[in-house]
């Protein structure tokens, strides 16, 4: 017997939005009906040398971030968003204001850069965790302290060169926290740390020499 | 090189809004599928954008070994389309909405779609029952008594 299934879908936004429907229940490209936003507020960036872009994301029964990048090959941010969304990690599409957007209630994002991953040698760091007496700080050889977080989210990023000695150090002397830290090489795509265990003391967690044409995600979550 | 930290909101309104007419939702038609499958003869778009159905309408689909192939449901893209509106036969194209294997498109900003499918619906059930007889008859041809639990029916 032939039965008629009625759809009705719109649209309220004013980008261009991938959809997927009928899928299975945990399908991240089925947006439907979903209300969460991510914006990501990319409208002023001009993209010279980049061709790389970087997104952490994580289910949202999941404790720690993950971190997925992919190359877009360069241009503008139509490329950008094209190769998120070959990454399956949800439907990403820019909006009438050049802003990237993704609404979603199953999985959530955090921070997404747009690099070139030879010619641009940088640490990108993300910091995201809770727990009293839990700090972290990264040194750039020995002496000048970029960054020093008590508790909190933070984020950013500072320039390295060729030889620089990076130290990540974790404060964490009777926290008694279970806790994600990593160091992440964006430009040969693979972890030079990347450990979780439960935080109870004063530590250096990772230290690295910056290698020619290599930039860095340094991560602390928990 | 730039880093962008996420704006969250939550919303009323979602973006894009699926439901289905009547009272079933479409988070409750999805989790139905495994137990009922579609087997899609026909669809009709209709929609309120024209440029809509002039685009790409893929639909997903993997096979025994368990590789995805991707196949165009429009099977080009019409230049003269001038209707707003579009019905495609779909029998020989073996879509069948189970679960898996799902539609993939664009939405197009500020628009409406409508999307008819005309399928079979097919469960485990239909399976058995035309597989032959069920168990109960089958028990009666067995002991050669046809009318075994006719004598029941008042009773009950």
């Amino acid at each position: 017997m032939i039965e008629i299934l009625n759809f009705n879908i719109q649209n309220t936004t004013s980008g261009i939005v991938p959809v997927s429907f009928f899928g299975n229940n945990s399908d991240p490209m089925d947006n439907s009906n979903a209300t969460t936003q991510y914006q990501w507020n990319t409208s002023s960036l001009v993209i010279n040398t980049e061709n790389f872009v970087s997104i952490q994301f994580k289910s949202k029964n999941d404790s720690f971030y993950s971190l997925a990048n992919i190359s877009f090959g360069g241009g503008n941010l139509i490329n950008v968003v094209n190769a998120l969304n070959t990454l399956n990690i949800g439907a990403f599409f820019l909006d009438a204001n050049n802003r990237i957007n993704n609404y979603n209630d199953n999985i959530q994002y955090a921070n997404l850069t747009i690099y070139n991953n030879v010619s641009n040698t940088f640490v990108n760091y993300s910091f995201s965790y809770s727990g009293f007496g839990l700090g972290a700080e990264i040194l750039k050889n020995a002496v000048s302290q970029v960054i020093t977080t008590s508790p909190s989210n933070t984020s950013g990023q500072f320039n390295i060169s060729v030889g620089n000695n990076i130290v990540l150090d974790i404060v964490g002397f009777g926290v008694n926290k279970l806790t994600n830290y990593f160091v992440f090489n964006l430009s040969t795509n693979s972890y030079l740390v990347n450990k979780t265990e439960v935080i109870n003391t004063d530590f250096q967690a990772a230290s690295f020499v910056a290698q020619a044409n290599c930039s860095y995600l340094i991560g602390v979550q928990n | 090189m730039a880093t962008f930290t996420p704006t969250i909101t939550n919303n009323s309104i979602p973006a894009i809004s699926n439901t289905l007419t009547g009272t079933t939702t479409y988070s409750q038609f999805k989790n139905s599928l495994g137990q009922y499958n579609y087997d899609v003869n026909k669809i009709y778009l209709n929609t309120d954008t024209l440029v809509q159905i002039q685009g790409n309408f893929q639909y997903s689909k993997y096979d025994s070994s368990g590789n995805q192939n991707l196949q165009s449901v429009l099977s080009t893209i019409d230049p003269f389309q001038s209707q707003n509106s579009i019905y495609i036969e779909t029998k020989d194209k073996s879509l069948v909405i189970d679960g898996r294997d799902f539609f993939r498109f664009k939405m197009q900003p500020n628009t409406s779609l409508q999307i008819k499918l005309y399928s079979e619906r097919i469960s485990n059930a239909d399976t058995l029952d035309a597989n032959g007889i069920n168990n109960f008859k089958a028990l009666e041809y067995a002991s050669d008594k046809y009318d075994f639990f006719d004598q029941y029916k008042d009773i009950l």
